[in-house]
């Protein structure tokens, strides 16, 4: 009886051993996952943001744009936006299944601040070149996860508005992740809670909008 | 926070999971070259057979000739207990000679088979049921376990007869994973059950541990822990076959799986005080512990499963009802579909060990269950049928924390 309890308390031992390794390794199969996930989003908000200093440093050697250059720079703002929008929803669902990568946060900063320069850009590019296209601020809330699926949907009517107006240009900004340059934006209009859309930095419109009503107050 | 206390809950739910899978790989490991080694035996005790029946015209009459066919060196003593069957069970089972046939009120299995023990002369007794097929060397292939004197039961692997209908194969995909399961636990001395279709039990030591337990309705479970209990050990012959009738459609394997579960639950909750207590070897250390969790894990497992599936879909008629409302369209919601996360992982290494399980399972049997063919069912063993098994275990522990656990309830239920 002794010689079958040793014997079974080693195979109990040796279980648990080979358990620990699998899954330890199934952990660090997370984990590089995750940071693999990472790593690919930071590259691409890298190679983001070297394209934007590329097209805001065009702007600037071009005091005096002519119609083609302002032509050119439109289509490469709205390629941008569109660009710029798809990263958004990638890093929102990387941010859903990441345990072990916190600097998605961080990344998730940079690529709102990224979005703001492209806005500043777009603002710049519409007065010199006299374009008519609208701009809106979409503003989101990152923590509040009860608002998820409405902010989603919102999310999601703004990038179908992107597609059927041509220029149309929409930065997404959450409200709660302590940006000192979107807490200026959100005193400087009064934005108060989320979601709320600025519209060509005149209208302020607070909760779901639909496409119906944006659209009657932007150019499309 | 939320979601922290759910990534902790399945984390330890996909390690104790794996732990239990692993343990039974490292079990087969060791046993792999013995697995079908049978010990020698000079001389065979005699044996009775105890048949019980309730209602059983339509299949006595083939077991009995069953049970008459099988290789023995001495002749077997078979009894048939009717237990105030209905129908012509009594009669068609007085048509054979050589055999004792009694009638008795109807007091259940366990009962029935009580009443046969106390007319069984044998040094062995085997219970067969009514609707269960020996293959004819089932007792040449089981009786030489008991050349160990330690030994009160001997098992033997189960399958089923002629499966026709999806149900049934699968059935006999999960028969013959049991079996094989069975045969590993002995090592361990941790066989949980001696199977109603054929069990072999010392006359003595059943006599003196009190025979069947007839308030149980799983009297096979509890016996088999009353053994252990009591100090005795009990055999796995996985050479040894016999061929039961497995529900044949989900409505029955429904009942038959709730009887299975309660009966398992009346046990866990009588032998209780024997947890984790050494003293009472295996079933104290082993049985109970790896009962009780099993519970908890098939539980905690198709929580998550419905949690997520549930999820999924609420957002989904969450968004759409939003994306609806703004003008947009809901087929946009794929865009924010999460991409595999460690769930998966954990998900994809227990669905690759269950596949390892289930081929280490079938080839170690040596049992064909339709080769090639058999794929689908294979996969759909291993997707629907172990999803709705945990829905059965709840079901179950509903029915039993209300107190229906009679054996009247499952009197006419497949075995």
């Amino acid at each position: 009886m002794l010689a079958s309890d040793n014997m079974n308390g080693s195979i109990f031992i040796k279980t648990g051993l080979i358990t620990i390794v699998i899954f330890l390794a199934g952990l660090g199969v997370g984990f590089w996952l995750d940071n693999l996930r990472a790593s690919s989003i930071e590259q691409r908000l890298l190679d983001t943001e070297l394209n934007f200093n590329d097209a805001r440093l065009q702007n600037l050697l071009y005091k005096n744009l002519d119609e083609k250059t302002c032509n050119d720079a439109l289509k490469a703002n709205i390629d941008f936006n569109s660009k710029i929008y798809q990263q958004g929803i990638e890093i929102e669902k990387l941010e859903q299944v990441n345990r072990f990568a916190p600097q998605i946060l961080q990344e998730k900063k940079r690529y709102a601040l990224l979005q703001l320069q492209f806005y500043l850009n777009a603002l710049d590019l519409r007065e010199r070149c006299n374009f008519n296209y609208s701009t809106a601020i979409y503003f989101y809330s990152h923590y509040n996860t009860t608002l998820e699926q409405a902010q989603n949907a919102q999310s999601a009517a703004l990038v179908e508005l992107i597609q059927e107006c041509k220029g149309f240009t929409v930065i997404p900004l959450p409200t709660d992740l302590d940006i000192s340059a979107i807490e200026f934006i959100k005193d400087k209009y009064e934005i108060k809670k989320a979601p709320t859309i600025l519209i060509n930095e005149k209208t302020v419109l607070e909760g779901l909008q639909t496409k119906s009503k944006l659209k009657g107050l932007i150019n499309c | 926070m939320a979601t922290l206390v759910i990534d902790i809950i399945y984390l330890f739910f996909a390690f104790i999971s794996i732990y239990f899978t692993i343990l039974f790989f490292l079990l087969f490991a060791k046993q792999r070259k013995s697995f079908h080694k049978m010990p020698e035996m000079k001389s065979f005790p005699s044996l009775s057979i105890i048949i019980p029946a309730y209602n059983e015209a339509n299949s006595i009459a083939s077991t009995i000739r069953a049970v008459k066919n099988l290789q023995y060196p001495k002749k077997p003593e078979v009894i048939v207990v009717d237990d105030g069957s209905t129908d012509e069970t009594f009669k068609i089972s007085s048509v054979f000679n050589g055999i004792k046939v009694f009638r008795k009120k109807n007091g259940g299995k366990a009962s029935a088979l009580n009443f046969g023990l106390k007319h069984a002369k044998g040094e062995l007794v085997a219970c067969i049921d009514a609707d269960g097929h020996p293959k004819q060397d089932a007792l040449l292939k089981s009786v030489p376990f008991f050349t160990d004197s330690g030994v009160a039961a001997v098992t033997a692997a189960i399958y089923a007869r002629s499966p026709q209908t999806v149900v049934e194969r699968l059935q006999n995909i999960e028969y013959t994973m049991i079996g094989w399961a069975r045969k590993l636990l002995e090592a361990l001395d941790s066989i949980y059950v001696t199977p109603g279709p054929l069990s072999i039990y010392k006359t003595s030591i059943l006599k003196s541990v009190g025979g069947f337990d007839e308030k149980n309705v799983t009297e096979d479970i509890e016996i088999a822990w009353r053994l252990l209990y009591n100090g005795y050990k009990i055999k796995m012959a996985p050479d040894a076959e016999v061929y039961t009738r497995a529900p044949v459609s989900m409505k029955n394997w429904w009942r038959q799986r709730m009887r299975w579960n309660i009966g398992g639950m009346q046990t866990t909750m009588k032998y209780k005080g024997a947890l984790l207590k050494k003293s009472f070897g295996s079933l104290g250390t082993f049985i109970l512990p790896f009962f009780s969790l099993s519970y908890i894990l098939s539980i905690v497992g198709i929580s998550f499963f419905f949690y997520i599936l549930f999820k999924t879909f609420a957002d989904f008629a969450q968004f759409s009802k939003y994306i609806i409302a703004l003008g947009g369209n809901p087929t946009s919601y794929f865009n924010f579909i999460a991409l595999s996360d460690i769930f998966a992982v954990f998900g994809t290494i227990m669905f690759v060990l269950s596949i390892i399980w289930v081929i280490f399972a079938l080839t170690s049997m040596k049992k064909d269950i339709g080769g090639l063919k058999s794929i689908p069912y294979l996969l759909l063993y291993l997707s629907l049928y172990v999803t709705v098994f945990p829905l059965n275990l709840i079901h179950s522990s509903i029915r039993f924390l209300q107190g229906k656990h009679g054996w009247q309830l499952y009197s006419n239920v497949s075995k």
